[in-house]
């Protein structure tokens, strides 16, 4: 993974530009490069599921892999194009505690001229104990023939 | 008097008052996710709000935020329905987005529960904006079910 680029980070910035809820909830770029992205989302009490236990939320993990793994389809491309998220699939493997942030690493493994495949994880200290695991799938809508309209 | 938050689900929720889910439950209040009984079906429904676009160009609905938003209607779902007090914790998650939730139509949600077992629960839900019978997206989740007096590991599904 490399750190970002001046090319990368203008992509970073439209990113977070276009998604405005990325911004609202705080998530940061930590690393953005053509393989992989690595972002962070510092800890809220508003991120809480479990209070007896204190959990984040499963459903937080959703709302972060999937922009994580959009950023990672632009960084597959070099380029910012329209994209849809056609599905998502996440494991919840292990809770993630409060108190700590998740950080939440995604990579496109394959595109197409039509169809970009992503796969991330969620973990906190630990890279190799991830708390989720991801795929998902996106569709080029920008491709002069593409017709699925949930893009982003 | 201090009393836990799964006994606090639990008396509200014997006391028909829905509404315990969301004091309970930060995530989905921070989304700012509602319960509806209506014509004595319960609804879901997430209002429109700037902070939850997930395209400026389109004004279209984060599609992360949909997806947490038919997880916590799930997760909900199962805690409504079940006979017996359990704490569902999520497994696995899937949803199909099939059109554009576009702002600024609120998004509403019916979940299903498609098989519910001593240890596991099946959810489906399905998400529409302004037409019921044109679906933005479907989903279907895993709840293990625990039970309380059981403490869960903090570190594992069992």
């Amino acid at each position: 993974m490399q750190a970002l680029s001046s090319h990368h980070q203008a992509i970073v910035h439209g990113f977070m530009e276009l998604i405005p809820h990325n911004r609202d909830i705080g998530l940061t770029v930590l690393e953005f490069g053509e393989n992989a992205v690595l972002a962070q989302l510092p800890f809220r009490e508003d991120f809480l599921g479990d209070l007896e236990q204190r959990l984040w939320h499963t459903s937080v993990a959703l709302s972060v892999m999937d922009s994580t793994c959009a950023l990672a389809v632009y960084g597959g491309l070099g380029q910012y194009e329209p994209i849809a998220t056609l599905d998502l699939r996440v494991d919840h493997l292990r809770p993630a505690v409060a108190d700590q942030p998740l950080y939440v690493t995604a990579s496109c493994y394959r595109l197409t001229p039509h169809i970009a495949f992503a796969r991330g994880y969620t973990y906190q200290d630990d890279p190799d104990r991830p708390t989720s695991a991801c795929t998902a799938t996106f569709m080029r809508t920008g491709r002069p023939d593409a017709d699925h309209p949930v893009d982003i | 008097m201090t009393s836990s938050s799964y006994e606090r689900i639990r008396a509200g929720l014997a006391a028909g008052d829905l509404d315990v889910l969301l004091r309970e439950n930060p995530y989905p209040r921070f989304l700012g996710v509602e319960i509806k009984v209506l014509g004595g079906e319960r609804y879901y429904v997430l209002p429109r709000r700037d902070e939850l676009i997930g395209s400026r160009r389109l004004g279209a609905m984060h599609g992360g935020v949909l997806a947490g938003f038919l997880e916590s209607a799930s997760l909900f779902e199962v805690l409504i329905t079940q006979q017996q007090y359990h704490v569902p914790s999520p497994v696995d998650f899937e949803i199909d987005y099939l059109r554009s939730a576009r702002q600024p139509s609120a998004c509403h949600v019916r979940c299903e529960v498609v098989r519910q077992g001593s240890r596991v629960a099946q959810v489906r839900a399905e998400c529409w904006q302004n037409d019921r019978h044109k679906p933005v997206a479907a989903s279907r989740a895993v709840f293990l079910l625990r039970n309380v007096d059981n403490a869960p590991a903090k570190d594992s599904h069992a």
